[in-house]
């Protein structure tokens, strides 16, 4: 029941053009400094807010219209839409961005752990890469800051195994490209740097922004219904989501050990124990370590902190519905498996049941949600997820039989 | 070899020792020094058969490339001289390469690897045999995965742990590949008989041609030694091969001139050759002289394998060679008769000993040790 309050109040905040949501319910937002939070076990949290346009970094500009979204017939766009879904970025030229990154499953895979290129298995879950445009971490153990410095480890590496030389070459083979490199760079001289500045333009505009949950937190109040309001109360209060997935992103990019359930494919199928373990060994980390867990250890590939074991990013919520399956590892089919997960405080820590220590966040605890209150979470969990994002499948310009030279 | 005073290769460092001996003896490629005597293959010392062993397993092995679909042996077969028998060499799955493979055969005393001279050879096969293994155009493979597939081949972890008393990883990997390659010496060869006493070794013919190839054909001032060859660069002037041009192998000319950091990289219309790794003028198009032991077994010839027979390398070098703007001044018309060349091919032949025995199809997928399961410390599975 949304209170008839809070309900005037939105109403009058629409009228004055001030976007406020209903929050609605028993969670009571607080203001501080004129920003609402919600307060759980006495700590603030930023309550959850509407996207606007994505960030646009100083050294890799693009067109934007006046409320400054990026525009999607800038050249820099379009090359990074042809570049998508261009399997020349890659090791035997048979696997692009988009064999992963897969329009119709979110611009993720359903699948839970991710294919690699060919004889090769990768070890994560493959995250969306809608809305990755606003992350300041990126990927799960949020080890790469930009989108500009994540594309070549996309491109290489465990994804793609494609190496510089060759895709440059592949690339300036092709006069089409040659072309679309002039116009969105002014040369095709340093086409491979300039090919992970395009991919990070395109990108930027695959954005999901006007999911119900935005429309709802710009005022819309019609824009979730019922149970979806009763649930967003819950996740603003008693299910203690907020604390983590807030603000703006739904996402506090912070890391944490949930405490997920181990992925069995790393125990009973070959391949992936070696995707696994040469990811381990790739990280540094000592041979008895990682022999010893069946579990990714997370942020600690990046720090080699044994507090940071097991600690994976806060994921964004927006676009969900079309991301299954769920976490790092893929282990949740569906988003009522998640809220069961977090309404039972969470899973065994495993880092604790491998090497002696606990590292898994004391922010989860048994929620005692009702069977009712796990659906209405469920229901505001769909609704952070708008329309269905699709682009053109571009006509990939071929490349010569037989290359001519000047 | 001359100085390689070269930059924006990896190799600088390796070459500036070598240029600063050799600065004092730089002796440009037209002007040779009294060849040094044909000899027999000297007697070499053989690994450790623990570690050939591996190293056999690990040459046959295409779970060692980064798409698991080719080993070094699909390049280097050993039914065909351990060449390709194609004129341009496969690469990696979705490249081709623009280069005949070269064999190896007898490599551990090559002094450089490749046509184009880019790597130090004095016996550094492992250092060759990482670069084989992580090239993009070869088997673009990353090194550590490649260790953890290879321990989750338990046949496998048994041989490491009993010739280096430790698990597989990939310096262990292209160590094993060096010793195997040692022991991939000519065996039972005419021509080293005939050199150490056994006059019976060679036909009539053969030692005809043995004269011409140190005589009137001067083929020796190049091919000398016991490798016959000089480790020097000369250009011949072999016909562009017009192949290179089609997109999947011009793309890895590019690729790796670009990595190698050559002028021009982008606009070649020929195989720069040592060119690439000198980057000095005077020697574009020109090659390292190829070894030419176990010649007849591995035809095509010479880097774009543009010759397809013995007959017609012999022909090639009677007529002069072909058009070349550095051509070396030792390559012009022999004047050699029919009978002449026929005795040149004869003992070119004679350079081929037996075959080691070693069959492709005897490490096939379906004789290949499969991965398993590797179980975890402390807990069950
Ligand atoms: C073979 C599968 C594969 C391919 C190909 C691939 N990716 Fe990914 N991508 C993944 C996986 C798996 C992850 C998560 C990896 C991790 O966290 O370690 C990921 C993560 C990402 C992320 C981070 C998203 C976030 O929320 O942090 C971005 C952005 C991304 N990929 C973009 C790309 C681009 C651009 C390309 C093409 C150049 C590409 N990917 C190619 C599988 C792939
Ligand atoms: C302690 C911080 C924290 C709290 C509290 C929390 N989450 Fe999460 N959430 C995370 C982290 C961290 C991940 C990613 C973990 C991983 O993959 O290992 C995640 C992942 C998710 C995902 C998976 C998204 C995807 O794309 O795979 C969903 C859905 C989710 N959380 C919903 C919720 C809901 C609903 C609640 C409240 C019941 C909640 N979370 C509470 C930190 C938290
Ligand atoms: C896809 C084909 C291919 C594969 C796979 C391959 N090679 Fe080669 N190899 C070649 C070609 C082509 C050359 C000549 C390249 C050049 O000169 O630039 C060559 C050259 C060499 C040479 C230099 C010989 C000399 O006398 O200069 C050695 C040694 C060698 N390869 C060993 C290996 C080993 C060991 C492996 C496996 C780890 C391997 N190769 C895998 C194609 C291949
Ligand atoms: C000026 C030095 C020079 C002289 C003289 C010379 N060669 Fe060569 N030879 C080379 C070089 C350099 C190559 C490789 C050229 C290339 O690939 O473009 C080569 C290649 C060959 C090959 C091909 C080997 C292979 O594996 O593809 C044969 C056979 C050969 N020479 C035989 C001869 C004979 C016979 C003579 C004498 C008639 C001779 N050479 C004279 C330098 C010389």
């Amino acid at each position: 029941m949304i209170s008839t309050a809070l309900r005037l109040l939105a109403v009058a905040a629409m009228a004055l053009g001030l976007a406020l949501p209903a929050w609605a319910g028993t969670a009571k937002p607080v203001q501080k400094d004129g920003k609402t939070y919600f307060e759980i076990d006495g700590e603030l949290f930023p309550a959850l807010e509407p996207l606007g346009p994505p960030p646009i970094p100083k050294d890799n500009p693009q067109g934007v219209d006046a409320d400054g979204w990026p525009l999607k017939n800038d050249p820099k766009v379009k090359l990074g839409h042809f570049l998508f879904f261009e399997p020349a970025l890659s090791g035997d030229g048979s696997v692009s961005c988009q064999t992963c990154h897969v329009q119709g499953a979110g611009w993720a895979l359903n699948s839970a752990i991710s294919r690699s290129y060919p004889g090769q298995s990768h070890w994560r879950n493959s995250q969306s890469v809608v809305n990755a445009a606003y992350m300041s971490k990126l990927f799960w153990d949020g080890h790469t800051a930009s989108l500009e410095t994540q594309a070549p480890s996309a491109a290489k590496g465990l994804a793609g195994n494609g190496k510089q030389d060759m895709m440059t070459a592949r690339l300036t083979v092709v006069p089409e490209y040659v072309e679309m490199f002039e116009a969105a760079f002014g040369s095709a001289n340093n086409p491979i740097h300039d090919a992970w500045r395009a991919l990070s333009a395109f990108q930027r505009t695959l954005t999901s922004t006007d999911s119900p949950v935005d429309r709802y937190l710009r005022g819309e109040e019609d824009a979730l219904d019922e149970a979806q309001v009763r649930g967003m109360d819950l996740f603003n209060g008693k299910a203690r989501c907020i604390m983590c997935h807030n603000g703006k992103l739904a996402s506090d990019e912070k890391f944490y050990n949930l405490g997920l359930p181990r992925q069995p494919l790393f125990s009973n199928i070959a391949k992936n124990q070696i995707g696994f373990r040469s990811q381990n060994y790739g990280a540094g980390l000592p041979e008895e370590m990682f022999r010893k867990t069946k579990s990714d250890l997370g942020l600690y590939h990046r720090t080699h902190n044994h507090e940071d074991a097991g600690l994976f990013r806060t994921q964004p919520l927006r676009f969900i519905e079309y991301t299954p399956p769920y976490y790092h590892n893929g282990v949740m089919d569906d988003l009522f498996e998640v809220v069961e997960f977090y309404n039972q405080g969470g899973g065994e820590d495993y880092i604790l049941k491998d090497f002696g220590y606990s590292t898994k966040t004391d922010r989860l605890k048994e929620l005692n949600l009702s069977d009712d209150e796990m659906d209405d979470l469920v229901a505001f969990l769909e609704g952070f997820s708008g329309p269905e994002i699709l682009v053109q499948i571009p006509l990939l310009p071929k490349p010569p039989e037989r290359v001519s030279t000047k | 070899m001359t100085a390689r005073g070269t930059t924006g290769t990896r190799w600088v460092l390796v070459w500036a020792g070598v240029s600063l001996v050799a600065l004092g003896l730089s002796m440009g490629t037209a002007a040779a020094a009294e060849p040094r005597p044909l000899a027999p293959l000297p007697k070499a010392e053989m690994p450790d058969p623990a570690k050939v062993e591996i190293g056999k397993y690990m040459f046959f092995e295409k779970r060692l490339s980064g798409d698991g679909d080719r080993s070094c042996a699909d390049c280097h077969i050993p039914e065909k001289g351990w060449a390709f028998p194609e004129p341009l060499s496969i690469g990696y799955p979705g490249t081709l390469h623009y280069r005949n493979a070269k064999t190896v055969m007898n490599v551990r005393f090559a002094k450089y690897f490749y046509w184009d001279g880019r790597l130090d050879g004095g016996n550094d096969l492992p250092t060759q045999a990482r670069d084989a293994m992580t090239d993009s155009h070869f088997m673009a493979a990353d090194g550590r995965i490649m260790g953890q597939r290879m321990k989750q081949i338990p046949e496998y972890v048994k041989m490491f742990k009993k010739a280096y008393g430790g698990e597989p990883h990939f310096g262990l990997i292209i160590k094993a590949l060096g010793d195997f390659e040692k022991t991939l010496v000519s065996k039972n060869v005419p021509f080293d008989n005939y050199l150490k006493g056994n006059k019976g070794a060679l036909s009539a013919e053969a030692k005809e041609g043995l004269a011409l190839f140190e005589g009137k054909a001067n083929c020796i001032q190049c091919h000398d030694g016991f490798m016959l060859s000089d480790g020097e660069a000369h250009a011949l002037g072999v016909p562009v091969n017009p192949d290179i041009f089609e997109v999947k192998r011009y793309t890895t000319l590019r690729s790796q001139q670009m990595f190698l950091g050559t002028p021009n990289y982008r606009n070649l219309k020929s195989d720069p050759g040592f060119f690439g790794t000198e980057k000095n003028n005077k020697y574009f198009g020109t090659f390292v002289t190829p070894s030419l032991r176990e010649v007849s077994k591995t035809a095509p010839y010479m880097h774009n394998g543009m010759l397809p027979t013995l007959e017609s390398v012999v022909d090639f070098y009677n007529e002069g060679g072909g058009p070349a703007v550095n051509q070396d001044p030792l390559i012009k018309p022999l004047g050699l008769t029919a009978a002449e060349k026929g005795a040149l091919v004869e003992f070119l032949k004679s350079l081929a000993g037996d075959d080691l025995g070693y069959r492709t199809a005897d490490y096939s997928e379906d004789k290949r040790p499969p991965y398993e399961l590797l179980k975890w410390v402390g807990q069950d599975n």
